[in-house]
């Protein structure tokens, strides 16, 4: 039996978002999120932020890559997912959440950061342009990339 | 919008939403500390199951997530949970950052909870504590 689970994440990207494929032409597009947690110490309230990695397959990730710039403000739903591999011998491992629904909010109207080859449009729309499978458009669990706007919460 | 907003005067900021519901077994016995402060910490990992297809076959993908729970929770876990248990967790993320001893910044992600149903026992009937 499959086990339950679900993450819901407010935050603002730290970073431009970074758009790849995978050798089978599934886009990937991977940034990570600033979530503010506030707590009282003392007599003053501070904020502490927590970093977490999204992972965005397919479609949704290819499409909503140019609008995911440093400061913006998004809404994540998505799975938390365990990534392990080798390095010099070593078992590593790496705690990220598999997005398969990304809202975006406010905020980061700011331009690209310039320099940065994966980001720039050309690259893009160079890869926009290669033909994908079927199963490529949807989430790696089968779902559909998106959700409908209209759902009532 | 934001879970447990606090009224921090001014600003007008807020926690932003971060929640988690998690399903899994115990990889291992929790283990129970207490804090310098008197607090009850209690920690554990899970095991978490999920499946994909893959051509006609399902496949079976398994992730390790640490729980941490704190107070009267942590009392509970410590009372009721053992390696194998299954447990539903409701709770937020937290991130964990460390520099570690050759100087490097390190950092873990870690679920805190702040609700845990217990699942049955399978092996043999034992009544709750």
């Amino acid at each position: 039996m499959p086990d339950v689970n679900h993450v819901i994440l407010i935050g603002r990207l730290t970073r431009d978002a970074e758009l790849k494929y995978t050798s089978g032409g599934m886009a990937v597009c991977k940034f990570a999120l600033a979530v503010n947690k506030r707590r009282k110490q003392g007599e003053q309230w501070i904020d502490e932020a927590n970093f977490f990695d999204i992972v965005l397959w397919g479609r949704s990730g290819e499409t909503l890559n140019q609008y995911l710039v440093k400061g913006k403000q998004v809404a994540v739903e998505g799975e938390l997912h365990q990534n392990r591999w080798e390095q010099d011998g070593q078992s590593r491992s790496k705690i990220e959440i598999n997005a398969t629904n990304c809202q975006l909010l406010g905020g980061g109207d700011g331009q690209r950061q310039q320099g940065n080859p994966t980001d720039s449009p050309e690259h893009v729309q160079d890869h926009a342009q290669k033909p994908y499978s079927k199963s490529a458009t949807a989430n790696e669990d089968g779902t559909p990339p998106d959700f409908p706007d209209d759902i009532p919460f | 919008m934001g879970a447990r907003a606090h009224n921090s005067g001014k600003g007008g900021g807020m926690n932003a939403l971060n929640s988690i519901l998690i399903e899994g077994d115990l990889i291992d016995d929790p283990v129970t500390k207490e804090t310098p402060r008197g607090s009850t910490v209690c920690t554990f990992s899970i095991a978490s199951s999920r499946f994909y297809k893959q051509d006609e076959d399902f496949e079976e993908e398994v992730s390790h997530f640490d729980i941490e729970s704190w107070g009267k929770i942590a009392e509970s876990c410590k009372e009721n949970l053992a390696k194998g248990r299954g447990v539903r967790v409701v709770g937020r993320l937290k991130q964990e950052r460390w520099i570690d001893d050759e100087g490097k910044a390190q950092s873990k992600i870690k679920v805190v909870a702040e609700h845990i149903e217990y699942k049955p026992r399978l092996n043999k009937a034992v009544t709750h504590a």
